[in-house]
């Protein structure tokens, strides 16, 4: 029996659509989660009051009765700026995590690999020890700061990897030693830091979280992280390209260190741009990746756009379930994430016996 | 094999991650809890346990005179530790805040020999060596070197199990205080008569003073603190006594450069306030920002850990609040009542200081004659013979 164009077509029109409604699936899940965090907290809004804040503010033109002052606080000021810092964090770092691991070919690699947030931990901490007073922390001292020397940080391990032909092994070196050096100058910056106020900062900007949430943050953000997450999916070809292996690659006709250089710039900038907001939230960019990829495979097409819902998805439950469980105390949200996310990714590794990656 | 390499690479990474998860959650939610409560060392009353036994030696300072003092003294510390330390004690290793000022106040500066980096009043303890950063990490080489007679520290050193043991092991007695205030439980719940009758910070540091006379002498100078700081804690608590519930106004206590972690300190009630995180199971928890702004507090009072007291410190902490976009609504934001306290002002000898600043801070009303930075002085000038430059309480 011999397979036609047409039976290909109709083969990969298939796949097309599963993958198509594995992403949809997926988004649906994602809006729920979202009216479920909008809907609970701690403060006595739900649903109904959240919806009223939200017409209000978004519609005025509408002449709704305002709400409590009570009501929009929590939910304009609060609840929301928190729930869309979620989506867009979630949705960049584990959209860079899929970038680079397929450029990369290794399944390990994320923002810590390469040394970013040890790096971007190292530039909050220099702010918060060496700026004028820890009340630069309400300013943009510590974000201006940790943003920098995530991409000081990028430029140093390009240049290292340059030199070793900018293979993908030379820059998960050069990531994995540059990382080291910045964790450790961020031992020694607390370890000699004049004022306990000064470490207790930067052990909390190092736990991350998105209770720093607000609209000038995310307005500062978004527009970082939407372009380079486009310009990630744009890259896509490429990166399927690249993910066969750099011989494949060149005879294939993809320029494979001006590909991997940019899509480092790519995955530096997202993850700079999200973190130097939040802090450092880890596992999102390395797990969410895989999660979609055993649901949809390795197309580059479909993969990034599913990782960023998934990383999304998985940030929002685990900062909402962080939120809820232990009503009014709060859970910060790399530990939920990890609590959740770990079982739910063993459980799916052990119950997808096939290999998931390439 | 090669196929199933990455599946269990996978999986040993993911259980680190988790067993790393949980120790994050143990840390943050247990292992900051009041030492008394991690530890079954630890024991607050114990500090107040009285000599277990004693030996004794004849002194004679003159050939007339004839005094007899034990020679070594065995007593249990403040972690449940039992210590046996020779007497009299000379050279003395002070590596906890309170404890070098509780020294200090009982006129014992002199035999000071030892300090932590973070022991910075009175200004003169300035001049003792110091032999670390703080009393977790001390130099273990240093102080064997400087040999004092005992080590006076918190109950961080017992943490650090190998330098204790080294320490230990170097023949020089360590002696754990617990500094740390015991709450009264469930305050809320009890009458009048029993919040009235229940210990401040003040009661229990002169019982730990009282405590440590049984090492170090020097009962007058415990009788002279004692009888200028209860006045002042007699004067709060009759005035609290006298408030009607109705008169009580909440209050959220917050650790500056910590955004919603909190206190659940039940000591709030003893100066006339009702803490929003009163209910509250962990020790130290994150609160929610939402359920802050809708507790709506009066009162905002910042705890900050100042080693140089400079008051710019204090501003700024006072204006980090004061522009926080979730809390523009929250009376004690819009009134300005958001308050700095250092942790120096609420622990040992200066908690009178830190009591005053609440009472006043919380009811205003009640207590417009009591200048808290006036009684700092007074006791500054009393106890050290000199004002001294500094704040510990804003405004």
């Amino acid at each position: 029996m011999t397979t036609t164009t047409a039976d290909l077509k109709k083969l990969y029109n298939k796949d097309r659509k599963k993958k198509i409604l594995v992403i949809f699936s997926i988004f649906l899940a994602l809006i729920t989660t979202a009216l479920i965090s909008l809907s609970l907290g701690a403060a006595s809004p739900r649903i109904g009051e959240a919806i009223t804040v939200i017409f209000y503010k978004w519609f005025p033109f509408l002449h709704i009765d305002p709400p409590s002052s009570l009501a929009i606080t929590i939910i304009w000021t609060i609840r929301l700026p928190r729930i869309v810092m979620a989506l867009i964090a979630g949705a960049g770092l584990a959209a860079a995590g899929a970038t680079m691991q397929g450029i990369l070919r290794n399944p390990l690699v994320s923002s810590y690999v390469l040394g970013i947030s040890s790096a971007a931990g190292f530039g909050a901490a220099l702010a918060i020890v060496l700026g004028v007073s820890v009340a630069a922390l309400s300013g943009y001292l510590v974000v201006g700061n940790a943003f920098i020397f995530c991409l000081l940080a990028m430029v140093i391990v390009y240049m290292i990897a340059r030199v070793r032909g900018m293979s993908s092994e030379s820059v998960i070196l050069a990531g994995v030693a540059v990382g080291f050096l910045f964790s450790a100058l961020i031992s020694l910056i607390q370890y000699i830091s004049p004022t306990s106020n000064a470490v207790q900062a930067i052990v909390f900007w190092l736990m991350g979280g998105l209770h720093t949430a607000t609209w000038q943050n995310i307005l500062l953000c978004f527009p970082l992280v939407a372009v380079a997450v486009i310009l990630m999916v744009l890259q896509a070809w490429n990166i399927n390209v690249m993910s066969m292996g750099e011989e494949v690659a060149v005879s294939l006709g993809v320029n494979s260190k001006r590909v991997l250089a940019i899509n480092m710039v790519l995955e530096t900038t997202v993850t700079a741009g999200i973190i130097a907001f939040t802090g450092i939230i880890g596992f999102v960019d390395l797990i969410a990746p895989h999660i979609a990829r055993m649901f949809i495979g390795n197309d580059y097409r479909y993969l990034i756009p599913c990782s960023a819902l998934m990383g999304a998805f998985m940030l929002l439950a685990a900062d909402t379930v962080g939120r809820l469980i232990m009503m009014p105390t709060e859970i910060p949200v790399g530990i939920v994430t990890s609590l959740l996310g770990v079982p739910f990714f063993i459980y799916l590794l052990v119950r997808k016996r096939r290999r998931s990656f390439n | 094999m090669k196929k199933l390499t990455m599946p269990i690479i996978a999986i040993i990474l993911s259980v680190a991650l988790l067993v790393s998860a949980s120790a994050g959650v143990y840390m943050l939610y247990f292992s900051d809890k009041p030492s008394s409560e991690i530890s079954p060392k630890i024991d607050t009353t114990a500090t107040s346990v009285p000599t277990l036994s004693t030996s004794t030696a004849t002194v004679s300072p003159t050939p007339e005179v004839v005094q007899e003092v034990p020679a070594n003294i065995t007593v249990v510390d403040g972690a449940g530790y039992t210590v046996t330390i020779s007497l009299p004690v000379k050279r003395i290793a002070a590596l906890d805040t309170a404890v070098v000022e509780i020294l200090c106040v009982m006129g014992l500066r002199d035999l000071i020999i030892a300090r932590c980096d973070s022991c910075t009043m009175p200004p003169s303890i300035l001049s003792v060596t110091s032999v670390g950063s703080n009393d977790y990490e001390p130099n273990v080489e240093a102080l064997i070197e400087l040999n004092p007679d005992i080590i006076f520290c918190s109950s961080m050193l017992p943490y650090n199990e190998a330098s204790y043991q080294q320490l230990i092991n170097a023949g020089i007695p360590i002696y754990v205080v617990d500094t740390t205030t015991p709450e009264p439980v469930n305050p809320s719940k009890m009458t009048k008569d029993e919040l009235y009758n229940s210990p401040t910070p003040i009661d229990f540091v002169c019982n730990l003073m009282r405590n440590f006379t049984a090492i170090v002498g020097h009962q007058d100078k415990v009788n002279e603190y004692a009888t200028w700081a209860q006045p002042y804690n007699k004067l709060v608590k009759d005035r609290i006594y006298a408030l009607s519930p109705d008169q009580q106004i909440t209050v959220f206590l917050e650790w500056y450069s910590y955004p919603y972690r909190t206190f659940v300190t039940q000591s709030v009630y003893q100066a006339g306030g009702i803490n929003i995180a009163e209910n509250q199971t962990l020790y130290s928890p994150l609160l929610s920002p939402e359920f802050v702004v809708e507790q709506n507090p009066s009162v905002i009072i910042e705890y900050i850990l100042s080693t140089t007291h400079d008051i710019n410190d204090f501003i700024a902490a006072k204006n980090d609040v004061l522009s926080r976009n979730v809390l523009q609504n929250i009376d004690a934001v819009k009134n300005g009542r958001v308050y700095i306290i250092d942790w120096s002002a609420r622990d040992g000898v200066r908690s009178i200081v830190g009591y005053l600043y609440w009472a006043k801070w919380i009811q205003p009303n009640l207590f417009a004659d009591i200048d808290p930075a006036a009684v700092n002085q007074e006791f500054n000038q009393k106890f050290y013979g000199t004002t001294i430059d500094g704040t510990f309480g804003y405004p």
